[in-house]
């Protein structure tokens, strides 16, 4: 009368059933609210501070072939941003507020600028700070923002506001998943474009 | 007929003198109470004040919305007037108004950049530039440094923008200049007109007005509201309030006086005549300072209520004695020869004030000795002549009642009055120190304001302008050549953190010689193509992309110098215009120096240059300017109180009715100085002025006590006229007191309680029929 088929396929009915009671739990358990700008800017808002890997693409029309480089990036609510390029050269780049310093290491200079002054820095810094932050009022004082994509994929698209901006940056675009970002792409106004991907551990 | 002549002549007078003052222009400049300067670097200072870029600043500021509203206004008012003649600049901290900036740095980079040498265009040099532009593409800088790469690789326009960005700037909320708290959203506007352009500086700031409220209606900040600070606006502001002070007031003190003489004669026709010679005295001062000084100061027009209280004196001192079918000629004869005397200790007071350094000062003097001169001639020939049936004072033996019969020998009330006078000075001498020296303290504007515009200036991060390295020179150039030759020392005491950083006018606009210089270094294009070409093959560049920068470097060759007028309109035009200035015939290069960490050192190093540049330390400098006005201003008081003692000792031929008259105006000015100083005020220049017209008014009390009276009914009338000319003047200069213009102020409560104390002191010397 055993069916060991049928005994297989219970078994299976069962793990399939936890396995989606896990799924169904997990979920439940973690509060994924329905997927909106408020409820991801929130989550990003939640991920506090921390330094990740990245790895950086950038190709430019003045160049013959694109330049590669990595780094980590280091971000300190709720103003404090760091860009440190390992290779091909260590170059450090650190926003705190208003205030730009560039340091480069190789050269020994040192150099401060107003955030203000440099839109292209300011498309830069608030793209990633206001993501990181979670911030969508100071998101939406620089760029139109528009959200697609659900949870496990989603694209945040940014488009300057500012005309000063726009001249530089045609785009930036943050893609990610669930509270994590894992991708910031610079589409520049020129067709140069940077494409930063940020690694999975943290360190 | 010929007694009708000097009515005639007084009338004819009257009309010219009012057409002159008609025509005359006024002004609230207070730099008119700034002592002519005696030293080239003080005509420097002063010449600065009246129309230097820093009196041609307005400082805005917007207040009363959230921080996203007042971004908005702030940067719809700069729209709005941006490109006004009337301004020559307007600057919020927008990236768009600095556009201008930016661009006259990039077009002119190798007429500015410092570091343009013919080395700078060789082969290692440029590959090195290369691999720097290269690493700058990769950094969140890159779409800047993409964007002036091909034209500019070696950088020289990023580098002069750095070398201003690193210059004090306010904070930014949304690109545009706010203050720290958020609350206040900063403008900086430079006007056309200079700061004692009075007239066009009220038409500027109701057009900033104007341009304030459409700019809140088109952010829909309607709840915001304007700050205007800066000399400027401070000098319309005190010539409005100077204005209506002297208005309301010398309207108070003639209804006050009117009221005060019809009480007293009872008699309209009196009233109307006794202010005839007060009118005439001062439309005739008013007429003299127009046709001496060119322009009347509000301040000079507040003395008219001075005026009034003295002037009239003299038509008090005539009614005072009219009697019952007496022709006025007789009348007045009893007192004219006192009258005279006291005219003329008066004008020697005030004769001191016209010899004054100081244009407000002097005019002043003139003002009063003018006003006084002729008030007192036409009570002499033209107030007998209209007086005709004027009668007899009722009340006059009561008034004369006030004043005691003393019992003591007038020796002992000498001696009284000689200690009273020395206990004054014991308080005087105790209260050290006795003089202020805060300029601000003339300054009519209030503390509010004051306050306000010292928080806005703070905002905007205006440089600590303590310290200026000042070289003169014949030309412009050569005065820029001279600031071009302090680049170098300065540079070492920067490395040596002798000093922290300096600015020069040579930055923005080089000399002549500098620019050829660099101009000189600039390879031809086929030579720079042959060096480059090979450089940019080894580069990770696309080939031909730097032709801008070969079509640029080609331009500059040629291009025709840089120029004062080409930096109009930006902001380092508004930086050469406050460092590169031409005055008294000479050009002056201005470089601020921040943070001097030692003088000596400093001094020292820029004494050795050819150039003969100066060290200028402002705030020592206006401390000894301040210094000597004060000191003129005590020498004045002393050459007055000479003239003084001279025409006394000429006329009373006595050494003891000298003393008698001296001695109750020493006691009065002691007593004043003394009650001021306990009430807690430090005494300035206007004190001193306020002073010497107690001298003035005292000193025809004293004369008119001092005299020995024919009879009962002669004393009666002499005290009679004393007191009331000690009422008019207190009640006048008592008005005045209430003014908001600290100036007025000042003079109006120390002559008032001056004469109150005279008229006291005098009647302990007056005199009985012996």
């Amino acid at each position: 009368m055993t069916n060991p088929h049928a005994a297989a396929l219970r078994a299976c009915r069962c793990l399939a059933g936890a396995a989606l009671w896990i799924v169904v739990a997990g979920a439940a358990a973690q509060g994924d609210p329905p997927f909106a700008l408020e409820a991801l800017m929130a989550r990003l808002a939640a991920n506090g501070p921390g330094t990740v890997r990245f790895t950086e693409v950038k190709t430019s029309t003045l160049l013959r072939q694109p330049i590669e480089s990595r780094g980590t990036l280091t971000y300190a609510a709720p103003s404090r941003l760091e860009k440190h390029t390992l290779a091909p050269r260590d170059e450090r780049f650190m926003v705190d507020r208003e205030t730009v310093v560039i340091e480069s290491a190789a050269r020994k200079e040192r150099l401060e600028l107003r955030l203000a002054d440099y839109p292209a820095i300011q498309a830069f810094v608030a793209s990633i700070r206001g993501t990181l932050a979670g911030d969508l009022a100071a998101l939406r004082r620089h760029y139109r923002v528009e959200l697609e994509g659900g949870w496990p994929d989603w694209r945040l698209h940014l488009l300057p506001s500012d005309p000063q901006m726009a001249e530089l940056v045609q785009k930036v675009v943050i893609g990610g998943a669930g509270g994590r970002v894992q991708r910031i792409e610079i589409l520049e106004a020129s067709g140069d474009r940077a494409v930063m991907t940020i690694a999975k551990d943290s360190g | 007929m010929s007694r009708r002549a000097p009515v005639l002549v007084w009338l004819a007078f009257v009309v010219a003198c009012t057409w002159i003052a008609w025509q005359a222009r006024y002004t609230a400049d207070m730099s008119a109470f700034l002592p002519a300067a005696a030293t080239p670097t003080q005509r420097l200072l002063v010449g600065e004040l009246r129309e230097g870029v820093a009196s041609r600043l307005l400082l805005v500021g917007i207040e009363g919305a959230t921080p996203d509203e007042l971004a908005r206004v702030s940067r719809e008012l700069a729209k709005r007037l941006q490109g006004r003649p009337a301004f020559v600049y307007v600057a919020n901290g927008d990236a768009a108004l600095a556009r201008a900036d930016t661009d006259f740095l990039f077009a002119h980079r190798y007429a500015l950049s410092p570091t343009i040498s013919p080395a700078r265009f060789e082969r290692a040099a440029l590959a090195a530039a290369l691999e720097r532009g290269y690493e700058a593409l990769a950094s969140p800088v890159g779409a800047l440094v993409r964007r002036y790469l091909p034209a500019d690789p070696t950088g020289e326009f990023l580098r002069l923008a750095s070398a201003l960005e690193t210059q004090a700037r306010p904070a930014t909320h949304l690109g545009v200049w706010i203050s720290r708290d958020q609350r206040t959203a900063l403008l900086l506007v430079q006007t056309a007109a200079p700061g004692f352009d009075l007239d066009a500086q009220e038409a500027n700031a109701a057009a900033i007005r104007d341009a304030f409220a459409e700019a809140r209606a088109a952010a829909g900040a309607s709840q915001a509201t304007l700050q205007l600070s800066g000399p400027a606006v401070f000098a319309v502001w005190s010539r409005e309030t100077i204005r209506h002070d002297v208005r309301l007031l010398s309207a108070l003190a003639t209804l006050v006086v009117a009221a005060l003489l019809l009480l007293v004669f009872r008699s309209l026709r009196v009233l109307a005549l006794a202010f005839v010679p007060v009118a005439t005295g001062a439309v005739a001062g008013v007429a003299a300072v127009a046709l001496g000084f060119g322009t009347v100061h509000g301040i000079t027009l507040g003395f008219g209520v001075v005026l009034i209280g003295e002037a009239v004196d003299y038509a008090i001192y005539f009614f005072g004695q009219r009697r019952a079918g007496e022709p006025p000629e007789a009348s007045l004869a009893r007192v004219w020869p006192t009258v005279r005397l006291g005219l003329a200790v008066s004008v020697a007071s005030f004769c001191a004030m016209l010899f004054s350094g100081f244009t407000g000062l002097a005019q002043l003097g003139a003002f009063s000795v003018t006003g006084l001169v002729v008030a007192a001639a036409v009570t002499r020939w033209v107030l007998p002549v209209l007086a005709v049936r004027d009668n007899a004072v009722a009340g006059i033996e009561r008034v004369a009642g006030l004043v005691p019969r003393w019992p003591w020998p007038l020796r002992t009330r000498l001696a009284a009055l000689a200690v009273v006078a020395g206990l004054g000075a014991a308080v005087i001498w105790h209260q050290r120190p006795v003089w202020d020296d805060d300029p601000a303290r003339l300054n009519p504007v209030g503390a509010a304001e004051q306050a306000l515009d010292g928080r806005l200036r703070a905002e905007l991060g205006a440089p600590d302008a303590r310290w200026l390295v000042v070289v003169s020179g014949a030309t412009e150039e050569a005065a820029l050549e001279a600031a071009e030759a302090l680049e170098g020392p300065l540079r070492e005491l920067a490395a040596a953190k002798v000093i922290a950083g300096f600015d020069s006018p040579a930055h923005y606009l080089p000399s002549r010689a500098a620019q050829r210089e660099r101009r000189a270094a600039l390879p031809d294009e086929t030579t720079l193509r042959a060096t480059l070409s090979p450089v940019v093959a080894a580069s990770p560049f696309k080939p031909d992309l730097f032709e801008p920068f070969l079509r640029d470097v080609a331009a500059a060759r040629t291009a025709p110098p840089l120029e004062r007028a080409s930096l109009r309109g930006t902001a380092l035009g508004l930086k050469v215009d406050s460092l590169l200035v031409h005055r008294g015939g000479e050009w002056h290069a201005f470089l601020p120096v921040t943070g001097v960490a030692d003088p000596q050192v400093l001094a020292d190093r820029i004494g050795k240059l050819p150039s003969g540049p100066r060290l200028l330390d402002i705030k020592a400098e206006t401390a000894a300017l301040l210094a000597s006005y004060r000191s003129q201003a005590l020498a004045l008081w002393m050459l007055g109180l000479v003239l003084i003692v001279a025409l006394l000792a000429a006329h009373l031929r006595s050494v003891l009715r000298v003393a008698q008259v001296l001695a109750p105006l020493a006691a009065a000015v002691a007593v004043t100085a003394a009650l001021l100083l306990a009430a807690g005020v430090k005494l300035t220049l206007f004190h001193l002025v306020a002073l010497l017209l107690v001298v003035g008014v005292g000193s025809n009390y004293a004369l008119f006590f001092e005299r020995e009276p024919p009879n009962e009914d002669e004393r009666a009338r002499t005290v009679f006229s004393v007191v009331f000319c000690a009422a008019t003047t207190a009640l006048a200069f008592g008005l005045l007191a209430w003014s908001s213009v600290p100036v007025l102020k000042m003079i109006g409560a120390t002559a008032a309680i001056g004469a109150v104390a005279s008229l006291a002191f005098a009647t302990l010397i007056a005199r009985d029929r012996t």
